[in-house]
């Protein structure tokens, strides 16, 4: 059995934070996506995977390389052109390929889903709880037998299809050579004419816009991986499952309530309260009597003191200054000329941004790559972008 | 340089020895060969990389194996220079990483005893010598063999007569041994073993080592038993396949940013300069290094000049190991001088000399070194170990970068010893490091923009680089990368100097690759670009972002990401690094093992 990943695309919707890297590889809890389907795979016991990659192929490259490190027997497959997921998942058809589950590489689902996948025996679709549409489809059962149909105005709580299916080579091909314009489409046509069994994910979240990091970054936490290791100063209190990298220094008097993961190299408090569901990437700095929760902070980032931040992402090599306040306040989210009801989100933060002191970011504040916003300055515009 | 392998245990030690030898490639790849134990001794070798030799060899149920790659030193490469080398009937079988200097010598005496000789290697000697010394115990033959030998060394012997034995020795080259679960290895580096045992001993120069699944026997120079210690490496959990990557170069040099990250945690973290005592007065620092390593050396000059004011010279190791002691630099400003030392393997064999000669003459060393435990490291007063993981294409790449920030850090710490840098500088200065992986990544992220220059260099006849100030070492180095890989012949200059000589070598076929950083040096490097314009050579800048005037004079030009230009060496190092890749790969070089070299240099 193999496992066919699809990460080729570039996750346009993400903006910012796919600029510099392909979706699979954003960070939640503290991992790329792709290392929990990586790591969901290989412990279903499927050792052989094919990776298409094409948009930001060396970070995945170097990330995971042959997959030894994973337990796992990667070899890579190159989708240059952005000719969709029939395609690459066509590239991704190896010659010993028999059966194989196909994984697109932007969801994060729970890495259980995999050996339900594999204990399945035949042909299988895994399902999860929709948070709103995706490109897949839902799943209705008529008459026992499952359909794909893309027709209800509805998608919250419905039972929809994850993008991830256990299939054989001869229903690949069909769906190759079908009509349909991708996956969900083509499974649309092909489903009456085979046997499909419906697995339910127990955690599935479809990554679309900037704010579905922070609902996938506190997901993911239930596949927390625990290290501990740096220096841990006197008078540290840690409760719940905290990760420490290495050459880390959690300062003194600093509070830290998991679930959290820390990168090597960072530098927190001291004083500082950090946590739950907090992801701190490498060589990232806290200054004193910061708090932050619920939030997802990539690497080599800086945090002056006194900062408040919640329900907030912060790109690469930003620089936050000191009294910034990013929490979540009671109005939609405006992206690219849409509205999104998500009340709990702080701000969403680009690569490479500087915020200045005193800032004050406002609940869903989306910023782009590269901003900066000055000292005391009180950021509330909605993000108005070129339609995607 | 060469590498050596060999596998005693309860195993088919075959494949074992096989996987092993290749992960020492890069130690050579003209030849390759490997004996086993089966009623006799079997040897097979063959010319060129160990694939050609695989395809020959037999399969043998053998559980003693030795096995070598070789690099040409003595003999071209062929078969019958290949190692193992044996004697006439076949009982002993040798494989030598070394040169034996007065094998002349012995090889005219032993034929006037009788001995024929077969090859043309130095090595076939030691072989026809151990058969000759034989009288039961292969330690006491090799030990005799070795008292008439000089030269550098690391040899390994099976006998026929000791089915599950191989005996070893080194003088001045590499050995460790690895011990297993009733198996045990004997190998010029870690890596050949690290799959199968972290626990390894390093024996010294010259002393005898026995082993055999069950025991490792130490004996000094006049055979006296001695006590070893087993010490635990670390993992690397990087391994030598090429993941996805067309060429381990490749692969090395998107690997950057995360070698540069590593790195900083062990420079800022655990912050090895804090445990050595360099807070006396310096009044001179001299850095020593071969090829990559002393173009990195180059640029911590500069560094450190600027963060110091304390004189910095940089030599080859070749050279300053045969230089005059200099009077004053020690003695009258009674200021000990300072010695980096820079090795990738920490097995350079001029490098090490260096240490040694700098060390005799009072010197206070320091080492930068990938391998923790490497010879080198052994041997001088502190060590800076990058954390680059194993680098196998022959081209060095991301142990330039951590060379050069190791430099950069020590420069920093130097400084702030001296009273030059205060503490919120220091800090400054750090985060400005600490950025350097996200800036390199920018640069990886534009590869296709230089991708696209490559039709500019593949007719060309020669390729000028040229910089100023901290990137004149970086135009060296863009000139090595291209020359060692793609066999363009290619010069590096300080961009003022073409004017005494070179410019007479300009014309259309002869393009250039100008570093064109905004600091002191600007406005002359524009100028000069003018004048290389005017000979008609195609030139292409680089320059930082949003320069106004270079897209005005250069034909093409290539924006680094915005940065100090202090540290502006590693997007340009990268730059240089993929361009040559690309290049090469366009012209369809073998990268990763370019002709004539070998990556670990531990011949003199």
């Amino acid at each position: 059995m193999h496992a066919i990943i699809l990460t080729a695309g570039e996750g346009a919707r993400l903006g910012s934070w796919t600029a510099n890297r392909p979706k699979g590889m954003i960070p939640i809890g503290n991992r790329p996506i792709l290392d929990y389907l990586v790591r969901g795979i290989v412990s279903s016991g499927i050792k052989k995977i094919n990776m298409v990659v094409g948009y930001g192929k060396n970070s995945v490259m170097s990330y995971f390389g042959d997959g030894s490190n994973f337990g796992a027997n990667i070899s890579y497959f190159f989708q240059e052109e952005r000719t969709g997921t029939l395609e690459a998942m066509r590239i991704g058809m190896s010659d010993d390929l028999d059966g194989f589950i196909l994984v697109p590489g932007d969801n994060y689902v729970s890495s259980d889903s995999f050996s339900k996948l594999r204990a399945s025996s035949g042909l299988a679709l895994l399902s999860g709880k929709a948070e709103r549409w995706s490109k897949w489809g839902e799943i209705e059962l008529e008459k026992g037998k499952p359909r794909i149909t893309f027709d209800s105005p509805e998608a919250y709580q419905r039972i929809h299809f994850t993008g991830i299916a256990k299939l054989d080579t001869g229903v690949a091909n069909n769906l190759i050579n079908s009509s349909g314009k991708h996956i969900g489409e083509a499974l649309q046509l092909a489903l009456p004419k085979s046997d499909f069994e419906i697995i339910e994910s127990k955690h599935w979240h479809n990554i679309v816009y900037p704010w579905d990091l922070i609902s996938g970054n506190r997901m993911a936490f239930n596949d927390n991986q625990l290290y501990r290791n740096g220096k841990i100063e006197r008078n540290v209190t840690i409760k719940g499952e905290v990760s420490i990298g290495k050459g880390t220094v959690i300062r003194s008097g600093t509070y830290l309530l998991g679930p959290i993961s820390i990168g090597n190299g960072c530098i927190i408090g001291p004083n500082s309260v950090v946590g739950p569901s907090v992801s701190l990437g490498d060589n990232v700095q806290v200054g004193s009597f910061s708090e932050i929760s619920d939030s997802i902070i990539m690497n080599n980032c800086e945090i002056g003191s006194y900062c408040s931040l919640k329900g907030t992402v912060i790109g690469d090599n930003s620089r936050i200054g000191s009294h910034v306040v990013a929490i979540p306040s009671s109005r939609d989210i405006m992206y690219f000329n849409q509205t999104f009801s998500v009340s709990d989100r702080g701000a969403m933060i680009g690569d490479d941004s500087i915020i200045g002191n005193r800032a004050i970011l406002q609940g869903g504040s989306i910023l782009m790559n590269k901003a900066e916003i000055g000292d005391g300055e009180l950021y509330n515009a909605d993000f108005q972008g070129e339609s995607i | 340089m060469c590498g050596i392998v060999g596998y005693t245990g309860n195993k088919q030690a075959q494949d074992i020895v096989l996987d092993s030898l290749k992960k020492l490639e890069y130690r050579g790849y003209d030849s390759s060969g490997i004996a086993l134990k089966e009623d006799k001794l079997v040897i097979c070798k063959k010319e060129g990389p160990i694939s050609n030799m695989e395809e020959i060899l037999p399969k043998s149920n053998s559980s003693l194996a030795i096995a070598h790659t070789r690099w040409a030193t003595h003999g071209v490469p062929s078969d019958a220079n290949a190692h193992p080398h044996a004697d006439a009937d076949n009982s002993v079988a040798v494989v030598h990483n070394g040169t034996i200097d007065n094998y002349l010598d012995i090889r005219e005496n032993l034929e006037e005893e009788g001995y024929k000789f077969v090859s043309e290697s130095d090595s076939e000697i030691l072989p026809i010598l151990i058969s000759k010394y034989y009288a039961g115990d292969l330690v006491e033959a090799l030990h005799n063999s070795l008292s008439d030998i000089q030269g550098i060394f690391t040899i390994a012997v099976i006998h026929e007569n000791h089915p599950d034995e191989i005996v070893a020795v080194r003088h001045e080259t590499p050995l460790i041994i690895g011990l297993g679960n009733s198996e045990n290895f004997v190998a010029s580096d870690i890596y050949a073993v690290l799959k199968y045992t972290q626990q390894i001993i390093y024996p010294d120069d010259n002393q005898i080592v026995r082993v055999t699944p069950e025991s490792i026997d130490l004996f000094d120079s006049s055979l006296k038993p001695l006590e070893y210690v087993v010490e635990t490496v670390e993992k690397y959990t990087e391994v030598a396949e090429k993941g996805g990557y067309e060429h381990f170069m490749l692969k090395e040099i998107f690997e950057q940013p995360k070698a540069l990250q590593d790195s900083q945690t062990e420079l800022f973290i655990d912050n090895p300069l804090e445990g050595l005592s360099l807070n006396w007065k310096i009044g001179s620092i001299s850095i020593v290094a071969c090829g990559t390593s002393y173009h990195a050396g180059l640029v911590g000059k500069y560094v450190i000049e600027q963060l110091t004011a304390i004189p910095v010279s940089v030599d080859y190791s070749s050279e300053f190991r045969y230089a005059a002691p200099v009077q004053g630099v020690g003695g009258i400003l009674s200021s000990r001088p300072l010695v980096v030392l820079i090795s990738q393997s920490g097995e350079t064999a001029d490098t090490l000399a260096a240490a040694r000669a700098a060390k005799q003459q009072g010197c206070y060393t320091i080492a930068v070194c990938n391998v923790p435990g490497s010879r080198i490291t052994r041997e001088v007063d502190g060590v800076i170990i990058t954390k680059s993981g194993q680098e196998i294409g022959v081209a060095a790449t991301k142990t330039f970068l951590t060379q050069m920030q190791a430099l950069y850090v020590l420069g920093t710490h130097l400084a702030f010893n001296s009273g030059s840098l205060d503490h919120p500088q220091l800090k400054l200065w750090e985060s400005e490091i600490r950025k350097l992986p996200s800036k390199i990544t920018q640069v990886l992220n534009s590869s296709e923009g230089i991708k696209s220059l490559v039709p500019n260099f593949v007719n060309a006849k020669s390729v000028f680089f040229v910089g100023r100030n901290i990137n004149y070492p970086l135009a060296l180095e863009g000139a090595l990368k291209l020359k060692e890989i793609s066999y363009i012949h290619a010069e590096g200059y300080p961009a003022g100097e073409l004017k005494h000589g070179p410019l007479a070598l300009l014309g259309e076929d002869t393009p250039i690759i100008a570093v064109a950083m905004q600091d002191h040096t600007y406005s002359k490097l524009l100028s000069n670009i003018e004048e290389m314009s005017a000979r008609k050579a195609p030139v292409i800048t680089l320059c930082q972002k949003g320069d106004q005037h270079v897209p005005k004079i250069s034909d093409k030009y290539f924006e680094i990401p915005e940065i100090d230009p202090v540290l502006s060496p590693f997007p340009v190092a990268v730059f240089m690094q993929l361009l040559s890749y690309y290049i090469a790969h366009e012209l369809g070089t073998d990268i990763d093992k370019p002709r004539n070299l070998a990556k670990s240099v531990t011949v003199e």
